[in-house]
C-alpha cells in the first residue's frame, strides 16, 4: 500500500514560525496502570528552541487525567506515561505541546487517541469511538516493504524483520521506530493522528522552556477570593544550599517561577510577603492545553474484538502474577541548578551549636554563640538584629530569616530552638542584595530535622507537591520478587519498540516473540524532517 | 504660668532621650514588576565608595556598561559596572534599588566592556590561591592556545607626608601596578616578567625568530599594548596558535 496524502502536519515548503511536536507511541491500546512509551521529535526554525514537551491525557471533553513532562536533546526524546490503574474503559487523547506553543497564536498540536481497558473489567462488549472530519485526520501511509523472515512463527521464537526506506525518502528522514506488539483489532482499526488547534484561553508567558519548567499560579486576597496585584511572591526549595527566587504579581495577580535543571517531585514552597491586615492564599496552576472536543459514538464491539480484548485482559493478569519487570518511575528529586554558596552569600561565620554545651532555647544561643546579634524577647515574639560590620552598628531592621533555607517572618519559631535541634547558623553581617530585594543582615538556622512539618501551622506559606521534568526511568524487577525466574512465561504486549540508526540502508532486526500465540502487528513509522508522520504496518502471526 | 514652666522643665528634661525602635523597612520594598526576570538574579554586597578613594580605588575611570557571564552560563547585558582594583571586586550599581554593590564573585565566570580609554576588553575569572581569596579576575590581553593575562592591583605605597583633597594628612597613597601571567591549556597560571629573556623562555624552539620579531616590530618597551601587538606578531609567524 503506498499512499501518501500530503495532509502532514507541514507543508513541503514551510519554514517553522513555531515550535512543532511529533511524537509516536508504542501502542494504540493499554490496560488501566500500563505504560505508555512516547518517542518525541521536536521542530522550529528558530536556533533557540524548546527543549520541554509537556504531555497530556484527557478524555473527549478536555477533561485531564494524567500528565508528563519530558525534556529533549537535540530535537529528540523519549519518556512514558503512566495510565492510572483505575482509569475506566474508553477513549482518550494523548496531546503534547512545547509551553511556547501554548500561548503562540493558532498553534496547532498533534493529538493521538489511546484505548484504554480497565483491568477489573469481565467483559467488554460495547465501545465508543471518535468522530471526526475528514480534514482534522491525517493519515499518512507509505511502503516500507517490511518482511519477516518466517511466515509462521512459534512462540518464544526469534524472527528476522526487515524494511527498506524508498530512494525519494532516503534523504529526508529525520527519525525511524520500530514496533511490534499484539494486535487490537478495534484500536488498531480506529486510531488516529490528527492536528487540533490549541484554544487560547488566558495571556501567559510564552516562554521557550529549555532545560527548565515555568511554574505559574495566582496570589489571592483571602477577604475578596480576587486576584492581587504587586504582592512579591516568593519561591522556596530547602536544601543545605537552598534554592530561593521571587516574583512581584502583575495584574492579574499571576506569578511565574522559571526552574532550569528540575526533575522529579518537587517540594516547592510557596509564600506572599507578608502585608499588615491582609492575608493571601496561592493557587498553582498546573500547564494543560484545551482543544476543541471530540465526540463519540457508541458501537457494538466484533467478537473478534471483544474475544481479542478479554484475552488481553487475561494477559495483563498473568503479566502481573509472574511478575513481568515492571518500570521504575524514578520521582527523586533532582534540584535545580545553584551556585555555590546561597542566595545569601557566602556566610560570615558558622556557628555549629553541637560543639558547644546544650543551650535550651534562642535566647540563650543568641547570647552565647551568636555573637554579632542582639536578641530581644517580648512577650511571644522576639526581635532580633545583626551587626553590619562595615559599618560597626547595628542595622536598623531585623534580618532576613530563614529556617531550612525557608524564609520566616515569625519569629515565635526560633524561640523554643535549643541546641540539639539545630545543626548550623549561617549569619552574614552585611547588607546584601538579591535583585532588588535588600537584606539588613541574614540569619539562617539549619535544623537537624528536615521534614519541615513545623510549616504546618504556619497559614502564610504554601507548600506543593509539583511534578516536574520526568527523570529517565529504569526497567527493574517486581519489588516483590528477588528474580525473575528464568522458566516465567513471556506475556509482553509490546515485544519490541525501539528508535533506529537510519543508515540510508535496508534495516533488519532480530526479535524474540513471546509466549502469547496470536497476531501481531508490525510498525514502520518515519519521521521526516518537515515534521511528517509516515506510517507503514504489516501483520505476523504466532501459532 | 506655673504649669508652664513644668512643662518645659519635663520637656526638657525628657527631650535628650533618643527612642529605638525596629525599622518597620522590609527586604522587599523596592521589588516591581521591573524586578521581574526569569534569569537568576544577581546577588551581592552592597558597597559604599570610601570617601578617601578619591576614584583610585577603582581601574577604570567611570562606570560602564558591560556584558557579565555567570557560571550557569547566563548573560546579563548592559549592567553598569566599574572594577574595583583595590578590593579586587566588580562594583555593580543596580538602578531599581539605586545603590552599588560588589557582585559575588563566586556567581561570575567572565565579563566584558568596552572602556574609552582601555577600548574593548575581557576579563576572566581564574582559580588564585593567597592570603586573600581564592578567585581573581584578570584582564584578558591575548587568547589562544597560549593566553597572556594581566593582573591589576592596586596597594598602598608608603610615601613622605602630604595633605589629601579632604585635607587629611596622609603618608600612603595609592598605585596601581600590573602583573603579567601566562595561561597554557593545562589551565597552570605561570607569572611572565615582560622582557626579552622571557619570550625566549617562553618559546625556546623558535628563540632566534622571537628576537628577530620583537626588534621588526620595535617592540623595547613591554607594556600592554606593546604585548598584545607582540603575541599578534607571533601568531602571524605561526609561533602562537
Amino acid at each position: 500500500m503506498f499512499v501518501l496524502l500530503d495532509m502532514g502536519l507541514f507543508s513541503k515548503a514551510q519554514i517553522y514560525t513555531d515550535e512543532k511536536v511529533v511524537f509516536t507511541t508504542d501502542r494504540s491500546s493499554c490496560v488501566s496502570g500500563d505504560t505508555v512509551w512516547l518517542i518525541i521529535n521536536l521542530f522550529s526554525s528558530n536556533p533557540e528552541f524548546s527543549n520541554i514537551v509537556h504531555f497530556q491525557l484527557d478524555t473527549e471533553n478536555n477533561k485531564h487525567i494524567t500528565k508528563s513532562i519530558i525534556k529533549c536533546e537535540q530535537k529528540k526524546g523519549n519518556g512514558y506515561l503512566v495510565v492510572p490503574d483505575s482509569l475506566s474503559s474508553g477513549i482518550y487523547f494523548l496531546k503534547a505541546f512545547t509551553n511556547f506553543q501554548k500561548y503562540a497564536s493558532s498553534a496547532q498540536v498533534q493529538e493521538k487517541t489511546l484505548v484504554v481497558y480497565n483491568r477489573f473489567e469481565e467483559e467488554i462488549k460495547t465501545f465508543k469511538k471518535p468522530v471526526l472530519l475528514d480534514s482534522d485526520q491525517i493519515i499518512r501511509s507509505s511502503n516500507f516493504n517490511i518482511k519477516s523472515s518466517k511466515q509462521i512463527i512459534h512462540p518464544d521464537e526469534k524472527i528476522n524483520l526487515s524494511f527498506l526506506i524508498p530512494d525519494s525518502l532516503k534523504n529526508s528522514i529525520a527519525d525511524l521506530i520500530l514496533d511490534v506488539r499484539l494486535y487490537d483489532p478495534f484500536s488498531d482499526n480506529i486510531v488516529t493522528d490528527f492536528t487540533k488547534t490549541i484554544i487560547r484561553k488566558n495571556n501567559g508567558e510564552p516562554l521557550k522552556e529549555i532545560n527548565g519548567i515555568l511554574i505559574s499560579g495566582e496570589v489571592l486576597n483571602s477577604a475578596t477570593s480576587k486576584p492581587e496585584s504587586g504582592v512579591t511572591v516568593m519561591l522556596s526549595i530547602a536544601d543545605s544550599i537552598p534554592y530561593f527566587d521571587y516574583y512581584f504579581s502583575d495584574r492579574d495577580g499571576k506569578f511565574y517561577f522559571y526552574l532550569k535543571d528540575i526533575g522529579g517531585l518537587a517540594d516547592l514552597i510557596i509564600q506572599p510577603a507578608p502585608e499588615p491586615n491582609k492575608s493571601f492564599q496561592i493557587k498553582l496552576f498546573n500547564n494543560f492545553i484545551e482543544t476543541p472536543e471530540n465526540y463519540l459514538e457508541e458501537i457494538t464491539l466484533k467478537n473478534e474484538e471483544a474475544k481479542v480484548i478479554d484475552n488481553i485482559l487475561i494477559t495483563s493478569r498473568y503479566a502481573k502474577y509472574f511478575n513481568l519487570p515492571e518500570i521504575n518511575t524514578n520521582r527523586t528529586f533532582i534540584k535545580p541548578s545553584r551556585f555555590k554558596y546561597p542566595f545569601y552569600g557566602k556566610p560570615t561565620t558558622t556557628v555549629y551549636p553541637r560543639e558547644f554545651i546544650n543551650l535550651d532555647n534562642f535566647n540563650e544561643i543568641s547570647r552565647e554563640l551568636l555573637q554579632a546579634s542582639r536578641y530581644r524577647e517580648r512577650k511571644d515574639t522576639a526581635l532580633l538584629s545583626l551587626i553590619n560590620f562595615e559599618t560597626n552598628d547595628f542595622f536598623e531592621s531585623s534580618p532576613f530569616i530563614l529556617l531550612n533555607g525557608i524564609p520566616i517572618f515569625d519569629t515565635k519559631l526560633l524561640i523554643n530552638r535549643n541546641s540539639e535541634s539545630i545543626d548550623r547558623i549561617d549569619i552574614i553581617a552585611e547588607q546584601r542584595c538579591f535583585g532588588d530585594m535588600l537584606f539588613d543582615g541574614v540569619l539562617a538556622v539549619y535544623l537537624n530535622d528536615k521534614s519541615l512539618s513545623w510549616l504546618n501551622n504556619n497559614h502564610n506559606i504554601f507548600r506543593f507537591d509539583y511534578q516536574t521534568v520526568q527523570n529517565p526511568a529504569n526497567k527493574k524487577q517486581n519489588k516483590n520478587t528477588s528474580k525473575m525466574e528464568p522458566n516465567s512465561p513471556d506475556f509482553r504486549k509490546v515485544v519490541f519498540w525501539k528508535r533506529l540508526n537510519y543508515n540510508g540502508k535496508k534495516i533488519q532486526n532480530e526479535i524474540k516473540m513471546p509466549h502469547i500465540k496470536g497476531d501481531y502487528i508490525v510498525t514502520v513509522s518515519a519521521v521526516t524532517e518537515t515534521g511528517k508522520l509516515l506510517i507503514d504496518t504489516s501483520k505476523i502471526t504466532v501459532k | 504660668m506655673r504649669k508652664l514652666t513644668i512643662l518645659y522643665t519635663v520637656l526638657l528634661l525628657v527631650l535628650p532621650f533618643i527612642i529605638y525602635g525596629q525599622s518597620t523597612k522590609t527586604p522587599w520594598q523596592s521589588v516591581s514588576t521591573a524586578s521581574n526576570s526569569f534569569k537568576s538574579k544577581l546577588s551581592g554586597k552592597t558597597y559604599i565608595i570610601p570617601y578617601t578613594s578619591n576614584g583610585t580605588h577603582f581601574y577604570h575611570h567611570d562606570f560602564l556598561l558591560a556584558k557579565i557571564t555567570l557560571v550557569n552560563g547566563e548573560v546579563f547585558e548592559d549592567v553598569r559596572v566599574r572594577y574595583n582594583s583595590y578590593l579586587d571586586e566588580l562594583v555593580c550599581f543596580n538602578p531599581n534599588l539605586n545603590s552599588l554593590y560588589t557582585i559575588d564573585k563566586f556567581i561570575v565566570k567572565e565579563f566584558e566592556l568596552t572602556s574609552p580609554i582601555h577600548g574593548n576588553q575581557q576579563f576572566v575569572k581564574l582559580k588564585w590561591k593567597d592570603y586573600r581569596s581564592d578567585e581573581r579576575y584578570f584582564n584578558v590581553l591575548y587568547d589562544g592556545d597560549i593566553s597572556l593575562l594581566v593582573f591589576y592591583k592596586t596597594e598602598e605605597k608608603k610615601t613622605s607626608p602630604y595633605m589629601d583633597k579632604t585635607g587629611y594628612l596622609k603618608d600612603v597613597e595609592l598605585v596601581l601596578e600590573e602583573s603579567f601571567y601566562i595561561l597554557k591549556n593545562d589551565s597552570v597560571l605561570n607569572k611572565f616578567t615582560p622582557k626579552r629573556k622571557s619570550f625566549a623562555e617562553l618559546f625556546p624552539e623558535n628563540k632566534k625568530q622571537v628576537k628577530q620579531i620583537l626588534r621588526k616590530n620595535k617592540i623595547y618597551k613591554y607594556n600592554s599594548s606593546n604585548l598584545i601587538k607582540a603575541f599578534s606578531a607571533f601568531e602571524d609567524a605561526g609561533i602562537v596558535k
